[in-house]
């Protein structure tokens, strides 16, 4: 199962593909490479510029291969940069067992005569070509000057335009509260669309999916808890709003929260990120498609070597490039060095290195009298417009009342449960231990260790 | 939390709620101050109330004690994928079946069994119960008129049949007692487990309720069980039917009766004949002919197959056994014996001697189904019988056509896809057939095929060898 140079180049959709996958041969992106020489496949993990990681296979027999990032070439440069790892070592794929997310593909896919064939090798795509470094061309002082200057001067035409879509944002919540919050809450939708619109021509684009988001997360909840959300969403964004002033001091997580994060290489380089290694487990991820055409993915890990942290690794990626394969698998644990984005209560992290890990490790202890929602209040001390956050319950049990489920701990604390979140077969379980997501109004439950073992409400 | 801070939040939130420029405070009458105290307010609300469990809140229940060890977690992925796409109930219950015959249970996060049972393990009923929001107890207990309105109906029926198996007398007298309290559904079910230990001590009470229930299906399972025990009920057409047949004979040396529809009947009338089939009894089916019972069955076309159905169906609910096997045996002296036939009178006759009956059959060459052949059987066949079903024509056509179906020899074209669709529900039946060794042997066929271990459609063999039974 030799794959030869020829091969990789005509099975390559252009030279740029080639090119592309050359810059993805460094081991450090490849957390995870396996082979099963009985199937004739190999698959691993490749850490692009995302949080999450894209999961690539390639089939042997014919090269058809598949990959869970968003490109439309065929095969991707995550795809092409496997195979030619596997043509530079096999030695360095390790024997794995093939895994569900390979088995549902090789179920889904059409054979097709991929495998190049002899007429149409020589079509100008070249490997060699494709390994040369770029050589940069250089930029004299004045135009590099030039360039620094023009850059600070976008940059303060967008701190403007953000402090004085700040100003409008602010405006439009005194104009809700003198008209009403029942009118509000009755024209929910149209109205925050409206104020997301200004919000992006301001060039607050992150900020404006919030608002965007504002209707599903208040309309989901039942209506007695309506009129509390919507005092706490738009408190949320006064509070923003302030923090932001004219931008020049906003403090990182103030402007992630309306601009957007920073990019994966400016935080590893960042001297304030916080790192910290150990063993994580995937407890959830959520996908959620926005207002403006962009899947955000969510992926929520747990600390397992106590502390109960959480991590959440988050994306974004174009509707229109369809359903995503998943990064990982519900419940899998791997050794990783995790990149906190700074804040005061880091959680949005980057993978740095990960390894993986056999067997399965149990969640950390928590006391039964552990005050659940203590996190939550200092969180909210540090960072008040955060809109949830993840915490761990103690054992407790599901209880019901009325069409609301609960989940009920054994030292008189209650968190009322989003029933979508709850499937019947949790109910009958010992729930050891609960991962939810608190909003402030209910809990959306992620996992759940129990007495029959692990339980993802995601699957 | 002080009472006047919740004061003031209820205050500024009916505030709000309503609108309006509403006087407040001094302090906090300008826009600017609204917003800071509707900050405040989220933040208030967010963190200083705390939920309270209500008191009409009810604990659910745990899960009753289960009574045989969970799939093991690495076969779980696999199962969840079995039960996808919606599957029969059947599969369900062969796939259900097919576990328990080997020792586990469904983890309860991929499957409950529904309120309903029949068809499943009794191993199920305390989780059934469970599902239905019922106290679960894990053993079925003696039933009584005291608790018979405590138990759940399939658990109730599980300990009336085990009552007609050592007292059937008690089961009766039970039944005169409590039937009318429960629905006419569920009282014909009962009824048909008058089967069980069926005797002459019955005839009493099922006459009863053949005049009296106020059930049409009631009287008609009553009616059913009289004919085995030879009791001749009202006519139900019997004559009518008997003037569609004729008996001619056949044969040169030996002149042979043979009983079929006469030859000029038209397309009403055969539908007529059919329909009369199906609720007329042996018995008076008999008498109509003047007959005895036993010279009908001597007598009955086994060749003809739509006339083989309709008697084997009649024979099933209103013969004896031996009198249904006397024409089984006419079936396999004429190789007119099939699968279909044998899931007709299965309900009437043990496993092990449905065993029997299926090996002669695969002896013969009669599979044609292998879905039939796993609905009669039930999953997990003893080595013997998977020795000859592998052997049969059927199965080594389908396991032949898997070099096709791999799609190894042509690419790109739509006949592998063709193939693949035939061999998909053959491999998924012969997943819960087979011992664990036989499995293993065609699996390595179908690798030997083309056929990547990890492709679904090997799931049932996988899931099979998984589960690895007593070694055979």
């Amino acid at each position: 199962m030799a794959l030869t140079t020829a091969s990789i180049e005509q099975t390559a959709p252009d030279q740029a593909s080639l090119k592309a996958a050359a810059k993805l041969l460094s081991p450090a992106k490849w957390p995870e490479r396996l082979i099963s020489a009985d199937d004739g496949l190999i698959w691993g993990a490749c850490q692009g510029s995302g949080a999450n990681p894209y999961r690539v296979v390639v089939d042997l027999s014919d090269l058809g291969a598949k990959c869970s990032c968003p490109s439309r070439k065929f095969p991707c440069k995550h795809a092409l940069a496997l195979m030619l790892l596997y043509g530079e070592g096999a030695d360095d794929f390790l024997p794995g067992t093939v895994p569900d997310w390979v088995t549902e593909w090789l179920g889904r896919r059409r054979k097709t005569d991929t495998v190049p064939k002899d007429e149409i090798i020589g079509t100008g795509k070249s490997l060699a070509d494709a390994l040369k470094d770029d050589i940069p061309v250089p930029v004299d002082a004045k135009t590099q000057a030039q360039r620094e200057a023009a850059k600070q001067k976008r940059a303060a035409a967008t701190r403007q335009a953000i402090t004085d879509g700040m100003a409008d944002l602010e405006r439009w919540i005194a104009d809700q509260l003198r008209t009403g919050l029942s009118d509000l809450l009755g024209d929910l939708t149209p109205r925050c669309r409206r104020i997301a619109a200004r919000l992006v021509d301001a060039k607050a684009g992150t900020l404006a999916a919030r608002i965007d988001g504002i209707p599903a997360r208040v309309l989901g909840l039942p209506q007695g808890d309506r009129a509390d959300a919507v005092i706490a969403e738009l408190g949320k964004l006064v509070i923003l709003s302030r923090a932001w002033g004219d931008g020049v001091a906003a403090d990182p997580s103030v402007r992630r929260e309306i601009t957007g994060a920073e990019p994966r290489d400016a935080l590893l380089a960042n001297t304030e990120t916080v790192r910290q290694t150990g063993l994580w487990e995937v407890l959830a991820t959520r996908e959620e498609t926005r207002r403006d055409n962009l899947i955000a993915r969510s992926t929520w890990l747990l600390a397992l070597d106590g502390g109960h942290r959480f991590a959440l690794l988050q994306d974004f990626f174009p509707a229109s490039t369809g359903r995503q394969g998943a990064a990982f698998s519900l419940g899998e644990q791997f050794h990783a060095e995790m990149a906190f984005y700074p804040s005061a209560h880091p959680l949005r992290a980057q993978i740095v290195e990960r390894r993986p890990r056999e067997g399965l490790r149990h969640w950390p202890e928590i006391s039964p009298a552990t005050d659940v929602l203590k996190s939550f209040a200092a969180a909210l001390a540090h960072e008040p417009w955060l809109l949830e956050l993840p915490i761990l319950l103690p054992q407790g049990r599901v209880a019901e009342a009325g069409s609301t489920p609960w989940w009920s701990g054994d030292h008189d604390t209650a968190l009322p449960l989003l029933s979508e979140t709850v499937d019947l077969s949790l109910c009958g379980a010992e729930i050891q231990s609960a991962a939810v997501l608190w909003n402030g109004h209910r809990a959306s439950l992620l996992a759940a260790q129990t007495n029959l073992g692990r339980f993802h409400a995601d699957g | 939390m002080p009472m006047d801070d919740l004061a003031r939040f209820e205050s500024a939130k009916l505030r709000w709620m309503s609108g309006g420029d509403v006087p407040t405070a001094p302090d906090l009458s300008g826009p600017a101050a609204q917003l800071r105290e509707l900050a405040l307010a989220g933040q208030f609300r967010q963190t200083c109330l705390r939920p309270t469990l209500p008191e009409t809140a009810r604990p659910v229940p745990n899960y009753p004690r289960l009574a045989l060890p969970l799939l093991p977690e690495n076969l779980r992925p696999i199962f969840r994928r079995l039960l996808c796409p919606a599957q029969s109930r059947d599969y369900m219950q062969a796939l259900i079946g097919f576990m328990a015959s080997r020792g586990v249970m469904a983890h309860p996060f991929d499957w409950l069994p529904p309120r309903d049972t029949d068809g499943y393990p009794d191993i199920y009923i305390p989780l059934a119960k469970w599902h239905a929001s019922e106290d679960a107890e894990t053993i079925t207990p003696d039933l009584t008129e005291d608790n018979w309105s405590d138990l759940f109906p399939a658990e109730r029926r599980l300990a009336f049949e085990i009552l007609r198996q050592v007292d059937a007398a008690a089961a009766r007298d039970l039944m005169v007692a409590k039937a009318g309290t429960v629905p006419a559904e569920e009282r014909m079910r009962l009824v048909g487990l008058f089967a069980v230990n069926l005797g002459h001590d019955d005839q009493g009470y099922l006459e009863g309720l053949v005049a009296s229930d106020r059930s049409g299906k009631v009287k008609t399972a009553a009616r059913q069980l009289l004919a085995r025990l030879g009791v001749d009920g009202e006519d139900d057409g019997a004559h009518e039917l008997a003037d569609f047949l004729e008996v001619s004979s056949k044969g040169l040396l030996r002149r042979n009766s043979v009983i079929t529809f006469r030859k000029k009947l038209n397309d009403v009338q055969r539908r007529r004949a059919f329909a009369l089939l199906d609720t007329v009894s042996l018995l008076q089916l008999a008498n109509a002919l003047d007959h005895s019972p036993a010279q009908v069955i001597a007598a009955w076309t086994v060749d003809e197959h739509p006339l083989i159905g309709p008697f084997i169906g009649c024979l099933a609910r209103t013969a004896t056994k031996d009198q249904i096997l006397a024409y089984w045996e006419r079936l396999s002296a004429a190789k007119t014996a099939g699968f279909l036939y044998l899931g007709q009178i299965a309900p009437r006759l043990n496993r092990a001697h449905i065993l029997d009956l299926s090996a002669g059959l695969l002896k013969q060459g009669r599979l044609i189904d292998l879905n039939a052949l796993l609905m009669v059987t039930g999953p997990d066949l003893d080595p013997r019988i998977c020795d000859l079903l592998l052997a049969t024509d059927e199965v080594r056509d389908i396991l032949g056509g898997a070099t096709v179906a791999s799609g190894t020899d042509m690419p790109g074209d739509t006949k592998d896809h063709q193939a693949l669709t035939v061999l998909e529900p053959a491999l998924r039946a012969l997943g819960l057939l087979l011992s664990s060794t036989h499995a293993i042997r065609v699996l390595e066929t179908l690798k030997g095929a083309g056929f990547h271990s990890a492709h679904p459609i090997l799931y049932s063999l996988t899931f099979n060898i998984g589960l690895k039974g007593p070694p055979s």
